[in-house]
């Protein structure tokens, strides 16, 4: 099938003084129409660094990197500003990780939706409202209209989630990145936006990259899974396949590591991981990893092909085995 | 709702139902217009100048908002330091030891001390933030969704950090989350909301699982099942023109004709469980 969106060797570090710190390492992805890609993985691994650079986002006086990305057969002009902004919204939907800091305080709702709308569709006020409130009431906001008249600060935390994701959706685009988009929402509320995630990716044949700590979430949407790890994908394979048989030992870690109603001591990777400053050359998740072996001190985080479409980057003889 | 020394009760309910809200009534940051916050017996709305600062020491809250709740011109350093300064006058090393301390204690390296808010990843700054409520030692602490951006391998050791602490200090929580299997880790007993009221509340968490209000047993049917062919969720009409009957009225599979007329009042329907509703 021929990609949507294709990621090619994205690499990002700090720029500080004159040094460089590595942050994001050869991130590579494909994502078909109307797939999705989960991302899951340690907080700080790189998850929204890679996220903001696919739309050019981050701001080159910090940030230094480079990659090939790919939409529809075309190369991105990520480095440039203005010719993104053709894109942004359009082509690439992003709805970022903190929902408070994505909106303008001093705007109403309604401004919000107005300015997105006004820029790429040829819509009167109206128009603009009518279908802004059809998006609010299937993201299940209550009283639609009143929302729609308020300013960011009189809503909920879980209700400016909601209503970003409108905002980001209402648009149609073919690639929707999604950082963490239901992480403050009860369930009720997460299932329907799930759902009509869901639902778009049908409808519009949407690509998805999707974001989240939430296993349910992704194990609910996700066609493939990307596990990162201190700026690296450490492992990636069909949901299923990760979900079920997990190899890499980060991976395994996480998943032992969930609450599942009980009161017993949750199971912990012992342990911190690497901040940008202290990243080597040796495997990044070796100080922490119950398979430490010789090999890994000098391991430089190549992907090891388990199958097809599974690989991970770990030397632990446990993973050469599988493959032979 | 109660909250005794040392326990913590868990909060759980709809988005926008005023949890939130109510944790800044509970922490004496909004005033509420009637009813009372007792903080060991003493209102905490109605105390003299000279105690509020001791209040503002023993009543720690974190935010569900990271961004907004910290000052972007603080360093780490600066913004964990700062409690530590006022409540306990520490200086020097004793004070830079006491935030390495608490650094790690959630999980972070020393060298983050000097990052600003913008130079840490979503659930970094969260555990900045919780490490700054640790900080002043509090006798209780109002933690708003602190488990919302982190990663489930964080997320076990913040639970366990909080438990611990629990254990150690004897300090009480008021856990507001969606993540049930969290609150249950978590909690001692456990409050069930909806639009602005307790639907159901139970002092046991061992009894969590005799839940029977319609609106929790949604919430328990929903467990897991994210993105699961989805035609069992029911059709919501949500007009929100609040009705005189019980607000969940509209959603209930269960409503009858009396539910529609008259709100039903929070009754005990055994030895520390608590429901609003006429047809559990
Ligand atoms: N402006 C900055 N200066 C220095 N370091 C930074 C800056 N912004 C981000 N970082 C670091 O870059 C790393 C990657 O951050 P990113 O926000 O992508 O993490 P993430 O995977 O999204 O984590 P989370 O799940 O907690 O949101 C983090 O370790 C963070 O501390
Ligand atoms: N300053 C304000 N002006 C007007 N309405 C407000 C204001 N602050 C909050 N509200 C409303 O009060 C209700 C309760 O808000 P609150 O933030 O307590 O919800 P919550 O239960 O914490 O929700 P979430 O789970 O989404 O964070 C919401 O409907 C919100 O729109
Ligand atoms: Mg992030
Ligand atoms: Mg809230």
């Amino acid at each position: 099938m021929e990609p949507v969106l294709e990621v090619k060797d994205l690499n990002i570090s700090l720029k500080e003084g004159c040094n460089t710190y590595k942050a994001v390492e050869n991130v590579s992805f494909s994502i078909g129409k109307g797939q999705t890609l989960g991302i899951i993985g340690e907080s700080g691994s790189g998850k929204s660094l890679t996220c903001m650079a696919i739309l050019g986002l981050l701001p080159a006086d910090v940030w230094d990197y480079d990659a090939e990305i790919v939409l529809n057969g075309k190369s991105l002009p990520f480095r440039d500003n203005k010719a993104m902004r053709g894109y942004r919204g359009t082509d690439i939907a992003l709805i970022m990780q903190n929902p408070m800091s994505a909106f303008n305080p001093v705007m109403t709702i309604k401004r919000h939706f107005e300015e997105t709308l006004a820029a790429h569709k040829n819509w009167n006020k109206n128009q603009i409202k009518a279908a802004a409130l059809e998006m609010l009431s299937q993201m299940r906001i209550k009283n639609p209209e009143t929302v729609y008249n308020s300013y960011p600060f009189q809503c909920s935390g879980g209700m400016l989630q909601r209503i970003m994701i409108a905002l980001a959706v209402i648009m149609e685009p073919s690639v929707l990145i999604a950082d963490e988009p239901t992480t403050a929402l009860d369930l009720t509320v997460q299932f329907e936006i799930i759902k009509l995630i869901n639902q778009m990716r049908k409808k519009y044949n949407t690509s998805v990259v999707i974001v989240s700590h939430d296993l349910n979430v992704i194990a609910g949407i996700a066609d493939e899974i990307a596990v990162m790890y201190s700026g690296f994908i450490v492992e990636q394979a069909p949901a299923e396949e990760v979900l079920n048989s997990p190899l890499h030992p980060y991976t395994a870690g996480l998943f032992r590591s969930r609450p599942s109603y009980s009161k017993e001591r949750l199971s912990e990777i012992s342990g911190q991981p690497l901040s940008l400053k202290q990243r080597n050359s040796m495997c990044m998740f070796s100080e922490r990893c119950p398979l430490k072996g010789e090999g890994c001190s000098n391991f430089e985080m190549l992907a090891h092909k388990v199958s097809d479409d599974h690989f991970v980057r770990c030397c632990a003889k446990e993973m050469t085995k599988t493959s032979a | 709702m109660n909250i005794e020394k040392g326990r913590c009760l868990g909060l759980v309910g709809e988005s926008g139902c005023g949890k939130s809200t109510l944790g800044r009534m509970i922490s004496g940051m909004e005033r509420p217009d009637t009813g009372s916050v007792l903080l060991d017996g003493l209102d905490i709305y109605n105390k003299p100048s000279r105690e509020i600062r001791a209040l503002r020491r023993e009543i720690q809250i974190v935010f569900q908002d990271s961004m907004a709740s910290v000052d972007p011109r603080m360093n780490a350093d600066a913004i964990i330091s700062e409690p530590l300064i006022n409540f306990y006058g520490l200086k020097g090393q004793c004070l830079d030891d006491r935030v390495s301390e608490l650094l790690d204690m959630v999980c972070l390296p020393d060298g983050d001390k000097t990052k600003y808010p913008f130079q840490f990843s979503g659930g970094q700054l969260q555990r900045v933030c919780i490490a700054r409520a640790l900080a002043s030692e509090p006798s209780f602490i109002v933690l708003d969704e602190p488990l919302s951006s982190l990663d489930v391998s964080v997320q076990a050791q913040i639970l366990n950090l909080l438990s611990d602490v629990k254990k150690a200090t004897d300090v009480s929580y008021l856990l507001i989350s969606h993540d049930l299997e969290a609150v249950y880790y978590l909690s001692d007993s456990i409050c069930v909301m909806y639009a602005g009221m307790v639907m159901e509340s139970i002092e046991d968490i061992g009894d969590f699982y005799k839940l029977k209000h319609p609106y929790s047993l949604k919430l328990l049917s929903l467990r897991g099942k994210c993105g699961a062919d989805s035609t069992d969720i029911e059709n919501v009409s949500d007009s929100e023109d609040r009705i005189k009957g019980c607000p969940y009225y509209s959603r209930c599979p269960k409503h009858s004709e009396q539910c529609k007329n008259a709100l039903p009042s929070l009754e005990k329907i055994e030895e520390g469980h608590y429901i609003r509703c006429y047809n559990y």
